[in-house]
């Protein structure tokens, strides 16, 4: 009878409802449309980070940055036992990402020299699912860059020959007009008899992780993790990749900040005042309520179930609607995650449940308007 | 039934005070009909919510079947209404969204039960509303409208039914018509108390008083 009672009246009272039902759809389309666009971006800006590669590079803290600068990676060696030491520190995967051992040397091979790089298998974060970063090399083969494959006539299938041991080529990179192009990629423990160093590596490459919030410097953080982590290296950041990915971040972050209150605060006054002049036109039928013996808790509940209704078509129609706007519109606005701009069925649920607890707090007060309307002043009146 | 003692209701209207209930002394027996008569503004309207346990006097008592009614909690009167009276006005008051049997229905504050609703239909149909239950408001005569809150305050079987002004908007056929259906209920051990400012309730009564400034003038 009390649900009946509650839909016959929205029914009845079309107007108050419909603009009531417009104002949760248009505050949960808003919200909607900007989580999925937010989101994809988020995601293609993983993607695309990952496709970057790392841009986090742990060395020996030892290492003389020019000499660095000018090899491409540390003169010192570390032991390779520190990445395990690092993935076991209890806060590196809150500031650090795919954990890769390296070691790195240029290697003299017939009358040339190749990038020797040993690459260890990728520690990632016992909860991530993305497939570890880098080259996945099994020992006795190699992955070769584009100009060694040129010089030393490598294809797929066939060997290589370092150290005087054969290896077995299984790929051939692209051009990338990089120092890629010169490496030739081992498993690290191949990497390591080669050049005569066994335990050893010169360089931690990882990916600063996503977590680290806007107003952190991310490099702040990492280096202060990192001296309580392994006290003897030091950080170096690719800051292009870096701060392109904080950029990004930050830019959808702040217009989160600004939005989420204004929506929230137009849509909940949007309410209350259309709930106010609900319960001014239902003044008389309060009254009568009171008059019946009903209670002040299932009058306000008559409110409070009216809000929830309306919180509950808004929910779904505003998700409906903030999709439809995001695949439409926000692909044009930002253009580099079109592609990663879905429908997000999520927000469906997180909308029925939200948009209803919202509208039911923003008709609270007029609800309670309502439940102490006395029913004699109101009686009298008429 | 009702002991009224020492009554007494004042309002504020701007700076002036009104007294709508002076000092006012009534006793009404179980079974009567009693009609109290009056100009607008004497205090009638008052008397009677100040009777239904909405309106708590500035001083006095009021006391039904036993029952302080100021006694009692908000709660507990807004059950005492529930339970042992009827209302009925003069603008109706029906719900108009929803049809004549769910409004007389609204009196149940539970949801109803099978029995309650062909109580409802029973009523309805000795009051001549047996073709109208799915009607609404709107489709129906001021008559039938006031025929359907006459069996709204019915439906809970109540001891007491309060009417105020209840033929006011209504022709004298119908006025006698929905007097008729009260003195019915009265003449089966119900009491009614009328509040009006015409007469035609007066051939009903088994008690009429009038009324001015919130007094009792005269009883007959």
């Amino acid at each position: 009878m009390w649900l009946r009672l509650i839909l016959r009246e929205i029914v009845h009272r079309k107007v108050n409802a419909g603009l009531s039902v417009v104002g949760v759809t248009a505050a949960v389309a808003l919200f909607v449309a900007f989580l999925t666009s937010a989101n994809a971006s988020k995601r293609e800006t993983t993607r695309i980070t990952r496709n970057l590669g790392f841009n986090l590079r742990i060395i020996p803290k030892a290492t003389n940055m020019e000499r660095f600068w000018a090899l491409g990676y540390s003169d010192l060696t570390m032991p390779e036992a520190w990445v395990q030491r690092l993935a076991q520190y209890e806060r590196v995967f809150i500031t650090f990402n795919h954990l890769v051992a390296t070691l790195q040397q240029w290697y003299p091979v017939a009358d040339r020299e190749v990038l020797l790089t040993g690459l260890a298998a990728a520690i990632t974060a016992p909860e991530q699912r993305q497939r570890p970063m880098g080259y996945q090399v099994k020992p006795g083969t190699v992955v070769v860059g584009f100009e060694v494959a040129r010089a030393f006539n490598l294809k797929p299938g066939g060997t290589f020959t370092l150290a005087q041991r054969p290896y077995q080529v299984t790929r051939c990179l692209a051009e990338t007009g990089t120092e890629e192009d010169m490496r030739v990629y081992t498993a690290l423990p191949d990497a390591q008899a080669i050049l005569g160093r066994a335990g050893l590596i010169n360089e931690i490459q990882a990916i600063d992780c996503l977590c680290l919030t806007a107003d952190q410097d991310p490099l702040k953080v990492i280096r202060a993790e990192l001296d309580r982590a392994l006290p003897d290296t030091k950080a170096i950041q690719l800051r292009t990749i870096a701060d392109a990915r904080a950029r990004q971040r930050q830019t959808v972050d702040r217009y989160f900040a600004v939005m989420s209150p204004l929506i929230l605060v137009l849509g909940g006054a949007w309410l209350a005042v259309l709930a106010v002049l609900n319960v001014q036109e239902r003044r008389t039928e309060i009254g009568l309520l009171r008059a019946l013996g009903h209670s002040p808790g299932r009058i306000g509940g008559l409110f409070l179930g009216k809000a929830v209704l309306v919180g509950l078509a808004g929910g779904a129609l505003g998700w409906a609607a903030g999709t439809t706007l995001a695949l439409e519109f926000g692909p044009r606005i930002f253009q580099i995650t079109a592609p990663a701009i879905v429908a997000e069925p999520r927000w469906l649920f997180y909308a029925c449940v939200a948009a209803p607890a919202f509208a039911a707090l923003a008709s609270f007060l007029p609800a309670m308007r309502a439940v102490s309307l006395d029913p004699a002043v109101v009686l009298r009146d008429n | 039934m009702i002991r009224c003692t020492h009554l007494t209701q004042r309002f504020r209207v701007k700076d002036r005070e009104v007294r709508a209930l002076d000092n006012l002394e009534l006793s009404v027996a179980a079974g009567d009909f009693l009609v109290v008569r009056g100009p607008s503004g004497c205090g009638k309207t008052t008397l009677l919510l100040t009777l239904g346990a909405m309106l708590r006097p500035v001083n006095g008592s009021v006391v039904v079947r036993g029952q302080d009614l100021y006694a009692l909690s908000s709660a507990e009167r807004a059950q005492f209404r529930a339970r042992h009276l009827g209302f009925v006005f003069q603008m109706f008051h029906l719900v108009p969204y929803l049809n004549v049997l769910e409004n007389v229905l609204l009196a149940r504050p539970a949801p109803p039960s099978p029995a309650a609703r062909t109580r409802a239909r029973d009523l309805l149909t000795r009051l001549g509303l047996g073709d109208r239950l799915e009607h609404r408001p709107a489709a129906l005569s001021a008559g039938e409208r006031q025929r359907t809150a006459v069996a709204r305050a019915l439906l809970n079987e109540p001891e007491l039914i309060l009417a105020d002004e209840p033929t006011g908007n209504l022709d004298p056929d119908n006025s006698h018509e929905v007097f008729r259906h009260l003195q019915s209920f009265q003449q089966t051990g119900g009491t009614v108390v009328v509040v009006t400012h015409g007469a035609a309730a007066d051939a009903f009564a088994t008690r009429v008083i009038r009324m001015a400034a919130g007094r009792i003038l005269s009883a007959d």
